[in-house]
């Protein structure tokens, strides 16, 4: 479940993942609108955004990304918990003389720490904390928007979306990624009838649907392509694969009364 | 014609609608019918390779059969699993191709089919509906 924790975390704490539309109908999340997102609210900025990540549990994305993703929760959560030490409970001279040195930000939280232990009580200037804790903010800022990249939550709809989904593509580019596929995108879930299934959108570059013939066999292929790689990927999920062209409206298309 | 063909020529008609911007109701009712029209074409030829004397027993024997158990036998087909009583029989079996097609497709029609006609909260595009609709044909 850690795996599923982290990810609900973060989409939670940041909300850019657009919950509740459907998967083909999501906007493309840019790093613009990761950007915007962690403007508008602050809520993102604790702890608790990163909590249950475990770096085996994303492994799937390979050493490199796996890595890279530790590092950045890592990042995040040493710059929160400096932030949440900054707030009035935690007034200390010392802290007040860390915050004056240009580098105190390279102080790591165990040091910050023991040297609130040590101080008196008098208060630090609370525009000067202000004005770090904005710092602090803007450093974590880019290190989520990382965050949230890797999880791409515009193209795999929850946590078991995107490992299922990162094996299957890893799949279909090791036979040879279609010329006609653009992008996939999956959600994992119950079916009707209670049972596991993977859907799976198939965007498909514009002009492969305009002849229906050719349509039928380019679906065919990739369904083939798809339904297999999921077989292995996923064993336990029923696959649905559906397509969509890529220029049609991500909105819903309704004819003007 | 029979049924089923109509069906799937109700729901050809149907995406052709609106040229320019579907009305989401066409498009729903097209998958819709889609998968009826799957769905009586099996059911009827299930019926006559048991009953072909009697039209009432035949109309009897095809309402028994229903959407639940037809999607997981389905399922089962084209997935290459065989029900435990024929496993028995040999291990290497595997479905034909064209059966596992038919299979994918009852059971892919029928989620998209539950879809259309419950799901207020998501849409289709008129390519995706006739990707459905090209499954059944």
């Amino acid at each position: 479940m850690a795996m599923e924790d982290f990810w609900l975390n973060v989409a939670n704490a940041t909300r850019v993942r657009q919950p509740y539309v459907h998967a083909p109908d999501v906007k493309a999340i840019a790093r613009e609108d990761i950007r915007k997102a962690l403007d508008e609210n602050e809520v993102w900025l604790q702890k608790r955004s990163v909590q249950g990540f475990r770096k085996e549990d994303w492994m799937f994305l390979g050493q490199v990304k796996a890595d890279q993703l530790e590092q950045h929760v890592e990042q995040f959560t040493r710059l929160v918990s400096l932030r949440h030490l900054l707030n009035p409970e935690n007034y200390r001279e010392e802290l007040f003389r860390l915050l004056d040195s240009p580098d105190f930000l390279a102080q790591n939280v165990s040091e910050l720490v023991s040297a609130q232990a040590s101080v008196g009580k008098s208060a630090l200037d609370k525009a000067k904390i202000e004005r770090v804790m904005g710092r602090l903010s803007e450093r974590a800022k880019p290190i989520m928007e990382e965050i949230i990249f890797t999880l791409q939550f515009d193209r795999y709809r929850n946590a078991a979306a995107l490992r299922v989904g990162k094996g299957i593509e890893s799949r279909i580019h090791g036979e040879g990624w279609p010329e006609e596929l653009v992008e996939l995108r999956f959600q994992t879930g119950e079916d009707h009838t209670g049972e596991p299934g993977l859907w799976i959108w198939a965007i498909l570059r514009d002009g492969v649907t305009d002849d229906n013939e050719r349509y039928k066999s380019v679906a065919e292929m990739i369904d083939e392509l798809l339904s297999q790689a999921s077989r292995q990927e996923a064993p336990d999920l029923f696959p649905f694969i559906a397509f969509r062209s890529e220029s049609e409206s991500i909105y819903r298309e309704e004819a003007v009364a | 014609m029979s049924l089923s063909t109509d069906l799937l020529a109700q729901a050809r008609m149907l995406i052709a609608l609106d040229p320019t911007r579907p009305k989401q109701v066409n498009l729903r009712r097209a998958i819709s019918a889609s998968y009826y029209g799957l769905f009586h074409l099996l059911t009827v030829e299930a019926t006559s390779l048991y009953i072909w004397d009697d039209a009432d027993l035949a109309n009897r024997f095809s309402r028994a059969i229903n959407h639940v158990d037809i999607c997981k036998v389905s399922k089962s087909v084209a997935e290459n699993i065989l029900p435990k009583i024929m496993d028995r029989w040999d291990g290497t079996f595997l479905f034909p191709q064209k059966l596992i097609q038919v299979a994918k497709a009852v059971a892919g029609l029928q989620e998209a089919r539950h879809e259309a006609d419950y799901n207020l909260s998501r849409s289709f595009s008129r390519d995706e509906a006739t990707g459905i609709i090209n499954m059944a044909d």
